[in-house]
C-alpha cells in the first residue's frame, strides 16, 4: 500500500527560538517584526496563540492580545539550517520526500505493515534529534494528507484514507478546503454550503458555474479526488535561473551607465521571477570585456529577492566589488538563481509590509496596461537611451489599450 | 527581553569531532562561561562562511555568537540577561 505523509511543524519559528533559548520555553513567543513596526507575526507559540495571536497578524495586534508577548525577531538562516537537518531526516524514512515549505514536507511510503507506526518512528526522531515537535497527516491521497495533518495539532497524527471521506471530511467546515479564504467561503454559503459534504454533493455543474475552475477543484478535493502526488527536488521542474544580459552597441567605461543597465536588467529579471512567482537567493553579475574575457560574480543571500530594487542594489554591490566595468564592457547580464516559491520566501522575510514587495504588484499591472516600458526605476533611463540607441528592445512606446 | 548587541568578542573554543564548540567567552570586561549550546547553524555572507551559535551561561543568560570565517572575528549578535 502507497502512502503520502505529510508532515507539518507545529509553531516552527517559536519553536526554534524556544528551543535556542529554554528561557522562552512555556511563554508566548512571538515572531516577527519589533512591535511598533508595520511588521507581521511570522509565527507564534501555542502559548501565544491562547490569546489569539496568529501568524500574519500586524504585531501592534498581537501586542494588543498579548500584552505579555515576547517578541522575537525572526532568524532566516538558523530555521533554513534547521529545514535542512528536517529534510535529511526524513529521507531515512523514504527516498521519495518532498520539500513543501520550510516547515512542512511529504513522503511517499510504501508499506503492507502499520503505517502509524511509521508515523509515531517520525515523530519521535524530530523529538529526539531536533527537540522539535510536528504533526503528521497519513493518506493514500497527498492532499488528504495536507489536509488531516492539521486535525490534531499540535503533536498530533490523523490518518484519513480515501474511502473515510464522506464519514471523516464531510462533516468538517469550507475553510479545511485547500484554497478557501473568506471571499471563497461566502460565495460557497451563498450556494447552500455550510460544510464539505455541501461542496460535495454540489453538482458540478453548479460549481463551475458559479466558481469556474476553482468550484470544479474544490468539488475534485471535497470527494477526496487529486492528482497531487510526491515530487522529490529532483523530479521538480527545472527552474534554476531567471537572467536577462545585453550586448552593448559600443564598449562602455563609464561605471554609472553601467549601473543604469543593471537597474534595466533587474526590473526585467525581477519582473520574470514574479510571474513565475519565484524569488531567488543568489545574484550573479556577468560582465564581458571588449576581449571578450567574461566574468560572473554572485552573492549568496539571507532571503530570496524578486523585487528590481532588491536585485540591483546587490547587481550594484557586485560590480563595485569586481571592479571589472574599469576594463571596458561589452556585455552586461544578471541572473537570479536558487529559486525557490514566493510564498516560502516572504515566509522568511519578516519584513512583510516591505515598500519594494508591496509596490511590485502595482508596477506589474501598470506595465501589464501599457506596456512594458510604461514605468520604471528613474536610473534606468539612461539605460534606456543607450539600448535604444542599440536598437534594443527596451523602451518601446507605451501599448495604450 | 533579547537585544541585539553587535559587538565583538573573544571566545574560546574547543574543536570536537569535526565541530567547533565555544565553551568561554570575554564581553564588557567580564568572562562567561558557556553551560549549553542549544544551537548551532550557519549563513554566507558574499563567499564567506558566518557560524552562528545560542548559548545559555551558568547563570542561564542567553546569548548568539558569531564567527566569520572572512576576518575570524567573534562577534555577540544578541543577549538576553533576564533569564
Amino acid at each position: 500500500m502507497r502512502y503520502a505523509i505529510h508532515v507539518d511543524m507545529d509553531a516552527y519559528f517559536a519553536a526554534i527560538e524556544q528551543r535556542a533559548n529554554p528561557n522562552l520555553r512555556g511563554r508566548p513567543v512571538i515572531v516577527g517584526g519589533a512591535p511598533g513596526t508595520r511588521s507581521a507575526v511570522a509565527s507564534a507559540s501555542y502559548e501565544a496563540r491562547a490569546f489569539g495571536v496568529r501568524a500574519g497578524m500586524p504585531t501592534h495586534e498581537a501586542q494588543r492580545l498579548c500584552p505579555a508577548g515576547i517578541f522575537v525577531t525572526g532568524n532566516s538562516a538558523h530555521y533554513l539550517h534547521t529545514s535542512v537537518r528536517l529534510y535529511r531526516l526524513l529521507e531515512r524514512f523514504s527516498p521519495r520526500v518532498e520539500p513543501a515549505s520550510v516547515d512542512e514536507a511529504y513522503l511517499e511510503i510504501a508499506t503492507t505493515g502499520d503505517v502509524r507506526a511509521i508515523g509515531r518512528r517520525i515523530m519521535a526522531c524530530i523529538e529526539s534529534e531536533l527537540q522539535l515537535t510536528a504533526s503528521l497527516g497519513i493518506s493514500d491521497s497527498k492532499y488528504l494528507a495536507k489536509v488531516c495533518s492539521a486535525f490534531d495539532k499540535p503533536r498530533g497524527m490523523t490518518v484519513l484514507r480515501r474511502a473515510d471521506v464522506p464519514q471523516k471530511l464531510w462533516p468538517r467546515p469550507l475553510d479545511v478546503l485547500f484554497g478557501v479564504g473568506e471571499k471563497t467561503a461566502l460565495r460557497l454559503r451563498a450556494l447552500g454550503c455550510a460544510t464539505v459534504g455541501d461542496v460535495a454533493r454540489t453538482p458540478v455543474s453548479v460549481l463551475d458555474r458559479e466558481l469556474g475552475v476553482v468550484g470544479v477543484t474544490l468539488h475534485a478535493m471535497a470527494c477526496g479526488q487529486d492528482r497531487w502526488r510526491v515530487v522529490t527536488p529532483d523530479e521538480a521542474v527545472d527552474a534554476r535561473s531567471i537572467g536577462h544580459e545585453h550586448t552593448l552597441e559600443r564598449d562602455v567605461y563609464d561605471r554609472s551607465a553601467i549601473e543604469a543597465l543593471l537597474s534595466e536588467l533587474s526590473e526585467r529579471v525581477a519582473r520574470r521571477a514574479r510571474r513565475a512567482s519565484m524569488a531567488g537567493r543568489r545574484v550573479v553579475l556577468k560582465l564581458r570585456d571588449p576581449r571578450f574575457f567574461t566574468i560572473t560574480h554572485g552573492r549568496v543571500l539571507p532571503h530570496a529577492l524578486d523585487t528590481a530594487e532588491d536585485v540591483f542594489a546587490v547587481a550594484r554591490v557586485l560590480l563595485e566589488e569586481s571592479r571589472f566595468w574599469e576594463r571596458g564592457v561589452r556585455l552586461v547580464g544578471i541572473s537570479l538563481q536558487m529559486l525557490v516559491p514566493s510564498d516560502a520566501a516572504r515566509q522568511l522575510r519578516f519584513t512583510f509590509a516591505g515598500r519594494a514587495d508591496q509596490k511590485s504588484p502595482v508596477v506589474d499591472r501598470i506595465r501589464a496596461k501599457y506596456g512594458e516600458h510604461a514605468i520604471g526605476l528613474a536610473r534606468s533611463l539612461e539605460a534606456g537611451r543607450r539600448l535604444r540607441h542599440a536598437g534594443g528592445p527596451s523602451f518601446r512606446p507605451p501599448e495604450i489599450e | 527581553m533579547i537585544e541585539s548587541i553587535q559587538e565583538p568578542i573573544e571566545v574560546l573554543v574547543r574543536f570536537v569531532g569535526g565541530r567547533i564548540e565555544p565553551f568561554r567567552f570575554r564581553w564588557n570586561q567580564s568572562v562567561f562561561r558557556i553551560a549549553k549550546v542549544t544551537g548551532a547553524w550557519e549563513d554566507r555572507e558574499g563567499q564567506y562562511r558566518r557560524l552562528h551559535f545560542s548559548v545559555l551561561t551558568d547563570n542561564d543568560d542567553y546569548f548568539e555568537l558569531r564567527f566569520h570565517s572572512g576576518d575570524f572575528i567573534w562577534v555577540l549578535s544578541k543577549a538576553s540577561l533576564d533569564g
